[in-house]
C-alpha cells in the first residue's frame, strides 16, 4: 500500500494514492522517542499529518521522508488534545488522548519557527472540527503571549469539540472497517496482540460476566486437568506458563502465516491476510456468522 | 539435521527435575541455589554436578583462552564431553554432562546405551549425536512455550532471543571439571578435596567475576538425590536406631525425625507445584485461546476486549514513563 520514494515535495499529494481521503494539516516534524523519563528525538526526516478517509475517520500519521513509509498510523474515536511542551529546548508537541489510551511526541522540523503557532491551529481544527478555526482564535498554547491573536480558553476548545467528537468506545463495524484497510507492513499499528488481548487484566472481568461464564465451561475441557474450576482457571490465565505459551504465540501470528492454524479451528481467515488482522478478520466473520445463526446471542455456541 | 528444532526452555529446577525424569533418570531432582555459601552448599547433600547459567554475550564468551584453569585434551581424560551444536539445547546438554559422567546415578537404558554407543566419538559428533536424540529432544521441547504451533513464514527466534549459556561443574578423580560445550575440551579447574561442593565455590565465584560487570542474570543449580527419598531414608533409620537407645536419647532422635518430617512435608508441597507447573508447561492452551476468542467474538465483545487491552497497554507505558520532564 506504501509507495517507496515518493515525491519528497508535500503538496497535499497523498502517498496511499486514494483522492477519496483528505489530507487536513501536514508539515515537516520528526518523532520523539520516549525512554523512561526522557524525550529523545528520533533524528529522521519526516511528515506529521493529520487525514480524514473516506470513512471520515481521522488518523494520525508519521511518514519518513526518506523512504515515504508511513510509520505511524493512530486513529482518532476520542479527542485528542494538542500541547506544547515548554521545557524542550526544541519545539516539541505532545498529543495526548484524552481517554488516556495514547500519547505522541513529535519535534518540528520546518525551518520558520513562526509558522509553528499555524501548524497548531490548523491541527486543533484537523481534531476539532472545522468550526474549531473558524470561530476561534489560535489556541492558548503559549502562555508567554508571544502570539499577537487573543487566546482562547482551554476550556473553550474542549466545549468546542462537541459536534465532531466520536465515542470513545471502539465499535464492531469500526473495528472491521480499520482491520479491512490495514496494510499489515507498515509497523506502528495499534492492533493489540494475542497475548494482549488476554491478559488477567482484559480476560477476568471478561469471564465474570454470567453470559460468558456460563459459556466457559465448554472451555476448561480445553485446559490441564487439575487447572478446571472456575478459580483455577483464573489463576491459570495469571500464571508465567499460560503467559509464556500465549506470548510465544503471538511472536508466532505477528511472524507467521496463520492461515492454517486458524482454520484449524474453524476460524475463517483468508489467504491475503497475515497474523493478527487474519485472526481478527477470522473473528469478526465468526461474529457475523453465528449473529446470523443465532440472533439472540444467548444460547452457548455449539463448540465443535 | 542438528537442527531439527530445538525449542527455548525455560531455566527452572521444577522444569529440569521434571526433565530428567523423563529421559530415564532416577532418584534426582535439581535445586537452584540462590546463594553460594558452605552452609547452603553443605545442605545440598550429594551432588553429582553444578549448572552455573548467565546470559551469554558473544563477543566475551568466544575464544579458548581460558583463566585460571587448564584445557585438557578430550581424549586425555575420561570424561564424557560433547561440543555443543545448537544453543536452545544448551540446557538440556548441560544436565546431560552432568549425568553421562555420574557413574552412581541410574541413568536409565536408553542414555545408558547411548552413553556406551557415543563413548568413542570427537566432542562434535557427541554433540550432533545428542542434538539428534530424539527421547531428550522431545523431553526437552515438550517444556518448550512454542512447541505447538510453528506457523509458516515464521522466523526464527534464536538470534534476538536472550542467549542463555550453561555450564556444568562436575568431580572426577580428585579435580573439579568444567564441561562448556563451546571449549574444546573439559577445563580442570582445580582440587576437588574432601567436599568437592565446597570446593566448587570459589571456582563458579571466579568464573562469575569473569562476566559480572554488566552481567547480573546469573543462575546456579545442582543436580541432587532426589529429597523426598532421601528424608524416607533418613527417617526409617532414624526409627530403627531410636528402638535401640534408651530414653533421652530417643526423644532426641524422635525430635530430629519431627524436623525431617517437617522437611519432607515442605519437599512434598514443592514438588506438588512443580508437577502442577510441569503440566501447565506441557499442556497445549491454542485450542483454549482460539475456543476463549471464538465465544469473546460470538457474544460480540471482541471490541471491547481490543480497547481494554488498548487501555491497558497504555496504563503499563504510562506507568513506565512520564515524559514531561
Amino acid at each position: 500500500m506504501t509507495t517507496p520514494n515518493f515525491s519528497p515535495r508535500w503538496n497535499g499529494d497523498d502517498p496511499m494514492g486514494n483522492s477519496n481521503r483528505s489530507i487536513l494539516v501536514q508539515f515537516r516534524a520528526g518523532r520523539c522517542k520516549v525512554e523512561g523519563t526522557t524525550i529523545t528525538p528520533d533524528t529522521r526526516k519526516g511528515i506529521f499529518r493529520i487525514i480524514q478517509d473516506e470513512q471520515h475517520l481521522k488518523h494520525v500519521q508519521w511518514i519518513d521522508r526518506s523512504n515515504g513509509l508511513i510509520e505511524e498510523d493512530y486513529f482518532t474515536f476520542s479527542d485528542v488534545d494538542l500541547e506544547r511542551i515548554a521545557q524542550s529546548s526544541g519545539r516539541v508537541f505532545l498529543l495526548r488522548w484524552r481517554d488516556r489510551s495514547n500519547k505522541l511526541f513529535f519535534w518540528m522540523q520546518e525551518t520558520n519557527a513562526e509558522k509553528d503557532e499555524d501548524h497548531f491551529l490548523l491541527i486543533r481544527q484537523a481534531l476539532n472540527g472545522p468550526e474549531a478555526g473558524q470561530t476561534e482564535e489560535p489556541g492558548p498554547e503559549d502562555p508567554s503571549g508571544a502570539v499577537s491573536t487573543p487566546a482562547a480558553t482551554p476550556a473553550a476548545d474542549e466545549t468546542n469539540s462537541g459536534q465532531q467528537t466520536a465515542p470513545s468506545q471502539l465499535t464492531t463495524e469500526q473495528l472491521q472497517y480499520i482491520l479491512e484497510n490495514m496494510n499489515p507492513q507498515v509497523s506502528g499499528l495499534d492492533i493489540p496482540s494475542v497475548a494482549e488481548l488476554l491478559s488477567p487484566e482484559v480476560v477476568l472481568p471478561m469471564l465474570r460476566d454470567p453470559a460468558i461464564e456460563q459459556s466457559l465451561q465448554s472451555l476448561v475441557q480445553h485446559l490441564p486437568e487439575d487447572d478446571s474450576s472456575p478459580e483455577a482457571v483464573a489463576e491459570l490465565l495469571s500464571s508465567p506458563q499460560f503467559r509464556q505459551q500465549v506470548a510465544a504465540l503471538s511472536q508466532a501470528l505477528q511472524s507467521g502465516q496463520a492461515g492454517e492454524l486458524l482454520r484449524s479451528f474453524g476460524i475463517d481467515a483468508q489467504s491475503n491476510e497475515s497474523g493478527m488482522v487474519a485472526l481478527l478478520q477470522g473473528l469478526l466473520r465468526y461474529h457475523a456468522q453465528t449473529r446470523s445463526m443465532n440472533p439472540s446471542e444467548d444460547n452457548p455456541m455449539d463448540e465443535t | 539435521m542438528a537442527d531439527e528444532g530445538w525449542c527455548t526452555i525455560e531455566s527452572d529446577p521444577g522444569l529440569f527435575t521434571g526433565l530428567l525424569s523423563d529421559i530415564g533418570v532416577k532418584d534426582v531432582q535439581v535445586e537452584e541455589l540462590f546463594s553460594l555459601d558452605v552452609e547452603s552448599m553443605n545442605k545440598l547433600g550429594e551432588v553429582f554436578g553444578v549448572i552455573f547459567l548467565f546470559k551469554w554475550k558473544v563477543q566475551d564468551g568466544d575464544g579458548d583462552q581460558i583463566v585460571n584453569g587448564t584445557l585438557m585434551e578430550p581424549s586425555s581424560v575420561p570424561i564424557y564431553f560433547a561440543n555443543q551444536v545448537i544453543n536452545n539445547a544448551c540446557a538440556t546438554q548441560a544436565i546431560l554432562s552432568i549425568v553421562l559422567n555420574s557413574p552412581e546415578l541410574d541413568i536409565g537404558t536408553e542414555l545408558s546405551e547411548f552413553k556406551e554407543f557415543t563413548k568413542d566419538f570427537d566432542p562434535t559428533m557427541k554433540g550432533l549425536a545428542i542434538s539428534n536424540l530424539k527421547t531428550v529432544r522431545t523431553a526437552h521441547n515438550s517444556n518448550s512455550p512454542n512447541q505447538h504451533f510453528v506457523l509458516e513464514g515464521m522466523k526464527k527466534g534464536e538470534k534476538d532471543d536472550d542467549i542463555y549459556h550453561f555450564v556444568s561443574y562436575i568431580p572426577h578423580d580428585g579435580s573439579i571439571y568444567e564441561l562448556d560445550g563451546t571449549k574444546a575440551g573439559p577445563i580442570k579447574r582445580g582440587e576437588a578435596g574432601d567436599n568437592w561442593i565446597e570446593a566448587c565455590i570459589p571456582v563458579i565465584q571466579s568464573r562469575m567475576n569473569e562476566y559480572s560487570v554488566n552481567e547480573v542474570r546469573f543462575n546456579v543449580m545442582a543436580i541432587v538425590r532426589n529429597r523426598e527419598n532421601m528424608y524416607l531414608k533418613e527417617i526409617a533409620k532414624l526409627e530403627e536406631e531410636k528402638k535401640t537407645k534408651g530414653e533421652t536419647e530417643a526423644s532426641e532422635i524422635a525430635a530430629r525425625i519431627a524436623e525431617l518430617q517437617a522437611d519432607l512435608e515442605a519437599e512434598r508441597v514443592k514438588r506438588k507445584i512443580w508437577k502442577r507447573e510441569n503440566a501447565r508447561r506441557k499442556h497445549n492452551y491454542v485450542p483454549f485461546v482460539m475456543e476463549l476468542l471464538k465465544l469473546l467474538a460470538s457474544k460480540g465483545e471482541l471490541n471491547k476486549i481490543i480497547e481494554s487491552a488498548k487501555a491497558e497497554k497504555k496504563k503499563r507505558m504510562e506507568a513506565s514513563a512520564k515524559p514531561e520532564s
